[in-house]
């Protein structure tokens, strides 16, 4: 069992689909944290509630997330979210996974490993997310 | 020899960061909105890029210090309200942070 930072396979099929739309004030991704005990990979293709994190003012199913517009940098086309802070929780997680809440089935983006435990008490759990460029945005298509 | 290249998908890198018993300090979401605000390339030149990390330095302290003044300006209306519904210790409390 262990998490492994990844694009979905199946996401990438369901972007073909048009299943998914990334424009801004569209809430539609939500991410939700794991334990170690989850397996979250590129063969992921669905949110599940199988060893999701639990604790103090987490709810299952995570957050939703911001998403930013998708733009051209050069020759690659990106996402970017902004930043996300689980306030006031207390949890521990080793990944997380984007998910697309309103598709039907909330089919899953991808998997992030957080390469250890992290954990809050009673504070801010936050992923920041990396620079919106053509070389370290969160989802790239070059 | 190959004149094509294939197209790719790609996913980024995210990091973490937690707090104990607090949210995260004013200087920890002046720096993520300035690194959301300004970003350096790598493979610019050295002089364009000492000049975004000089303006990114100067926008972070402006973000930082509008940042605090928003948060006392919020105390201030939570302490007035929780004084004028009565409840002067929890106006106390807000007011020592």
């Amino acid at each position: 069992m262990a998490i492994t930072t990844a694009l979905c396979t199946s996401f990438k099929v369901e972007i073909l689909k048009g299943v998914h739309n990334f424009t801004a004030d569209n809430d539609q991704f939500k991410l939700a944290l794991y334990t170690s005990s989850a397996t979250l990979n590129a063969a992921t293709t669905a949110y599940t509630s199988s060893n999701e994190t639990s604790g103090t003012n987490y709810t299952a199913k995570g957050e939703f997330l911001t998403s930013v517009t998708p733009v051209a940098s050069g020759t690659t086309a990106l996402v970017d979210f902004a930043d996300l802070t689980f306030s006031n929780v207390t949890i521990t997680a080793n990944g997380a996974l984007i998910f697309n809440e309103v598709a039907s089935g909330d089919p899953s983006v991808c998997a992030l490993a957080f390469g250890a435990d992290k954990t809050s008490t009673a504070g801010d759990f936050t992923i920041q997310f990396p620079a919106a460029d053509a070389s370290n945005a969160i989802i790239r298509i070059a | 020899m190959s004149f094509f290249k294939a197209p790719q998908l790609k996913v980024g890198t995210v990091s973490v960061t937690t707090t104990e018993n607090g949210g995260h300090d004013v200087e920890f979401w002046s720096e993520s909105a300035s690194n959301k605000i300004v970003s350096v390339g790598g493979d610019c030149h050295p002089v364009i890029a000492d000049q975004a990390v000089a303006f990114k330095d100067a926008v972070n302290k402006v973000i930082a210090y509008y940042m605090k003044e928003a948060i006392k300006s919020d105390r201030t209306t939570l302490i007035a309200e929780f004084e004028r519904q009565g409840h002067r210790n929890m106006a106390d409390i807000i007011r020592s942070l």
